[in-house]
């Protein structure tokens, strides 16, 4: 009987009490004793660091040994990488809250850039445009902390900032004009939001710049620089949206009411910003004195802008308003052409009487662009012309910047009050005593010897702007 | 369970930090286990008590000396080495022309036998010495040291299933002798 035999090896273990299988209690103790002696004379008293072999030699005893293979390879594979990764992360993480001009900046852009190809390889449109709406708005927060401080180096920084963002807009603008024609209108609008935050905060900037008593020519033009910049993320939004919607349209689906509220609201609030650029009164008022001041001043130019227009020979202005309908808009029929002489100014030493005219031109010929393009744009807006009211904002974008620029000219040449001809020795007298103002004649007395000797020059371009 | 999670602890602390009271601790829970395995080997107590001591030495110096050491178990290494010094100390009364195992189980028999209590044991002894050598060390191993078959395997360099051939036929050829 197997069960018999068995029962009866098992025995042989319990033939303890036998006093011959067990070992001797005293010689269990003495062997013990020398066996420790022997066991401590090999031993040296080590630092109980733990190191990788012992990690490995604790997955050997406690683990199945295919398992402890495979956790082997698998903590090598993991320190490797914890260590590429953590070396990386370490300098990632402390550069977040770094800006513009830091040292740790570049390394804040290079694991932006990171995730962008991360999510580029991928990522749907949609997650790429929520990365790259993430880094945009890590560029506006930047411009906001560098705005809340101002250092020294603010124009230094902000300029950094300000390149960053453009790219950064770009970037963006690009992926939502891959998108897919169902979802293009809505990311295109999420973006615009952001952007105009980023023309906000970087109008701010701007704003900022101008009151830096600190290298002014330098800070003059950067904010010029802003204020072109603010004026492409505007145009570009608008045509990322208005492709959005021709995407749309072309592909058979209607946008939804939702959708085209935000797109009007979109064109109004662009439109109102516009507007409120270009202040009316004080462009008559400074149209005015440079008539006044370069004696080229006719009765009626101000504020009568047909005649202004239709006199003049070198720019021509073609207003072709045939028809206010909706549907007549929509079309070619509405050609507003806009060919003017634009007045390239390097310094307002070097403005002629000539050039204060063309500039009085431009401004004039604008504003009264300006007019007939929101008029436009409103009705478009009304009919649900949503396409065109976006491409005549963008328009209105352009003429706003020109008018800009020339209301800008003749502001500086109002200030300094410069005429090359009549000569400078002729001008205090007469507009101090006409004016009776002291301070003035003051300014013009100090500015004479710099236009004696400054050369004058004249620099005209066609530019046409449909 | 527990058991063997504080022995793999206790193997942990002498590999990796040569720990002596580590294995003080190892030896106080296999001397007599591996003292019963030797002597049912051997037969004497003399040689017995010497290859015991001299096991548990070569054991450690295994566990301390290696640094690529991969041992899973502390007792299926003890009772591999203990195996290892029992087939050496065969050797060498092989080269003496020595008999000890089987006047020394022949004196051990001898001391079961004049005990009646124990007859049934001496009885299953006797037969056991009678099985060939492989066989008697697999009995052993497994119904008197009451290791698993996995345990078996180690200790003996062969894969389960031939342990449990070799098992069920050594039973086999046990039963054929006592019936």
């Amino acid at each position: 009987m197997p069960s018999d035999v068995i029962q009866k090896l098992k025995g042989l273990k319990n033939a303890n009490g036998h006093g011959r299988v067990s070992p001797d209690a005293l010689w269990i103790q003495e062997t013990r004793s020398h066996l420790m002696a022997q066991v401590r004379n090999t031993t040296t008293q080590s630092k109980k660091s733990v190191r990788a072999e012992h990690v490995f030699q604790w997955l050997e005893i406690f683990m199945p040994h295919n398992y402890a293979v495979a956790a082997r390879r698998a903590f090598v594979f993991l320190l490797v990488l914890g260590v590429a990764a953590g070396g990386w992360s370490v300098g990632a993480s402390a550069s977040q809250d770094s800006l513009p001009g830091d040292a740790l900046w570049k390394v804040k852009l290079a694991t932006e850039k990171l995730q962008e190809v991360a999510v580029s390889v991928v990522g749907s449109n949609g997650v790429q445009v929520a990365v790259k709406k993430k880094i945009l708005t890590n560029r506006v927060e930047e411009i906001k902390k560098l705005s809340e401080k101002p250092q020294e180096d603010y124009p230094k920084r902000i300029k950094q900032a300000k390149d960053q963002l453009k790219t950064s807009v770009a970037s963006v603008n690009k992926v939502v004009g891959g998108a897919e024609p169902g979802q293009a209108v809505q990311l295109a609008l999420e973006v615009s939001q952001t952007t105009q935050e980023a023309s906000k905060v970087l109008k701010e900037a701007g704003q900022i710049l101008d009151g830096t008593p600190a290298n002014q020519g330098e800070s003059q033009e950067l904010s010029q620089e802003i204020d072109r910049t603010t004026k492409e993320f505007k145009k570009d939004t608008l045509a990322v949206i208005a492709d959005a919607v021709q995407k749309q349209m072309d592909s058979g689906s209607d946008i939804g009411i939702q959708d085209e509220n935000k797109i009007k609201k979109v064109v109004t609030d662009t439109l109102d910003e516009l507007s409120g650029e270009i202040d009316e009164e004080k462009t008559k008022d400074i149209i005015e004195k440079a008539k006044q001041n370069s004696e080229v001043a006719r009765s009626g130019d101000v504020g009568d802008t047909q005649e202004d227009v239709s006199s003049t020979t070198d720019s021509t202005v073609s207003l072709e308003f045939n028809s206010s309908t909706p549907e007549q808009l929509s079309t070619s029929s509405l050609k507003v052409s806009t060919s003017v002489k634009k007045v390239l100014v390097t310094s307002p030493e070097e403005i002629h009487k000539e050039d204060v005219n063309q500039a009085i031109q431009v401004v004039n010929q604008t504003s009264q662009e300006v007019r007939q393009l929101k008029e436009e744009i409103t009705t478009l807006t009304q009919t649900n012309q949503l396409v065109e009211a976006l491409e005549r904002t963008k328009t209105l974008n352009d003429v706003t910047a020109q008018a800009k620029e020339g209301i800008r000219q003749l502001e500086q040449y109002v200030k300094k009050d410069i005429v090359s001809d009549p000569p400078p020795e002729d001008i205090p007298n007469v507009e101090s005593k006409e004016n009776g103002d002291i301070s003035k004649e003051t300014t013009v007395q100090e500015n004479t010897t710099t236009t004696s000797t400054s050369t004058t020059a004249v620099k005209t371009e066609e530019h046409v702007v449909n | 369970m527990k058991d063997k999670i504080q022995e793999k602890k206790l193997l942990y602390k002498i590999v990796v930090h040569k720990d002596a009271e580590a294995f003080g601790s190892l030896y106080d829970v296999y001397v007599e286990r591996i003292y019963r395995f030797v002597f049912y080997k051997v037969g004497t107590r003399e040689d017995t008590e010497d290859l015991v001591s001299d096991i548990f030495l070569k054991t450690w110096n295994y566990l301390v000396s290696n640094k690529n050491t991969e041992v899973r178990s502390f007792s299926g290494l003890v009772y591999k080495v203990a195996r290892n010094a029992v087939i050496d100390l065969y050797r060498k009364r092989a080269n003496s022309k020595e008999h000890p195992i089987e006047h020394a189980l022949g004196v051990e028999d001898s001391q079961f036998e004049k005990n009646e209590q124990k007859q049934e044991v001496a009885e299953i002894l006797v037969l056991v010495r009678r099985l060939k050598s492989d066989y008697q060390e697999i009995i052993l191993l497994r119904f008197v040291e009451e290791l698993s078959i996995k345990e078996i395997a180690k200790i003996l360099d062969k894969s389960s299933t031939s342990v449990r051939v070799t098992l069920h036929r050594a039973l086999k050829k046990l039963k054929e002798l006592s019936s």
